[in-house]
């Protein structure tokens, strides 16, 4: 029987995609679609270490699948939240700019729900910058988001990419207990 | 793995799910409050503005000038995802025998919604949002949720038989 092969630069691979689209601006705009970049980069960890699969080695699993995605979505948190600082302090804040035009468009202005344009308006006017604790904030809310949708990238490249086998159906819960 | 680990772990998925959706639901009506209320609204705002663009013309509204937390196709694919799960986990599904077919059912209407959209081929409306995103969320659970609870079973398996030394 073939060995396990390793899957870890396979998500690393997809943490970087993801990290970018978290990071970078422009590309980070990928992710108001039900954080499709961080989805990607699960995709992606998958999709490449199926097209690697040596033969004799034993095939992906879905639990596989699942660690890719999971691990990649970490990994584009770290290198993400890297991005973003790096960013930051080498362009600005572009979307800091880019809003507090936005908001001084009397239009724009008046199409944003009054306690959102003040939210807005209020995270603006901190001309902070950067801070260890912002980027602490940063990093905490993607570790949480980016498994959690790096794995959901990852099962959808799984069940795209791979040939059916047999799943088992899924039991309500809880389950009836035979007597 | 056990039929009953399979279902407690479709249950704390379906905690979650529920969890996830009530953020979004409520962060509106928080934002409306005052003192500690009102932080817990922003706080949700600023979360789900990280995975949603929130641009109010694509927002259903939860008042007279405040929207939800998320647009209508995220919160058409979250709510519809917590309704396919529900579901399963209630009155539990049968396996499904072509889960590619399956998955692009699923997902292609809404990929050729946005892209057409995009391409200026057709005008998105909240309806056609609503629809595709609901139609995915409701379909892909059949294929995801067997993967995911097996996959995270699978996973524990490993760790538990991972010889020590």
């Amino acid at each position: 029987m073939g060995e396990r092969p390793s899957y870890l630069r396979y998500a690393l691979l997809g943490g970087i995609v993801s990290g970018a689209t978290i990071g970078l601006p422009v590309l980070d705009l990928l992710n108001c679609l039900c954080c499709a970049g961080v989805m990607l980069g699960g995709f992606l960890g998958v999709f490449f270490a199926l097209k690697d699969q040596e033969e004799g080695a034993l095939p992906m699993e879905r639990a596989d699948a699942l660690q890719v995605g999971v691990l990649s979505g970490v990994v584009g948190a770290v290198v993400g939240t890297v991005l973003h600082a790096v960013t930051i302090a080498v362009a600005g804040d572009v979307v800091r700019d880019m809003l507090s035009s936005m908001l001084l468009d009397g239009d724009v202005r008046n199409s944003v729900p009054p306690p959102v344009a003040e939210m807005l308006e209020e995270a603006l006017a901190d001309e902070g910058g950067v801070t260890a604790l912002s980027l602490f904030v940063h990093l905490m809310v993607w570790i949480l988001i980016g498994p959690l949708f790096g794995l959901f990238g990852g099962l959808i490249g799984y069940s795209l990419l791979t040939k059916d086998k047999p799943q088992p159906p899924i039991v309500p819960f809880p389950p009836e207990v035979s007597s | 793995m056990s039929q009953s680990r399979t279902g407690l772990i479709s249950g704390i998925l379906l905690a979650g799910l529920t969890v996830w959706c009530a953020g979004f639901l409520a962060a509106p009506f928080l934002l409306q409050g005052e003192g500690w209320v009102r932080h817990f609204g922003r706080a949700a705002f600023t979360f789900y503005g990280e995975i949603c663009h929130q641009l109010p013309d694509r927002s259903l509204p939860a008042g007279d000038d405040i929207r939800f937390a998320v647009c209508v196709r995220c919160m058409a694919i979250y709510c519809a995802f917590l309704a396919g799960t529900a579901t399963a986990v209630v009155f539990g599904i049968a396996a499904v025998r072509n889960r590619q077919a399956m998955m692009l059912a699923a997902v292609l209407p809404m990929v050729v919604e946005v892209v057409s959209g995009l391409l200026g081929l057709h005008e998105q409306t909240m309806l056609s949002r609503f629809v595709t995103g609901a139609w995915f969320g409701l379909l892909s659970p059949a294929v995801l949720l067997p993967l995911l609870t097996g996959g995270i079973g699978d996973t524990i398996d490993r760790l538990v038989r991972r010889p020590v030394g």
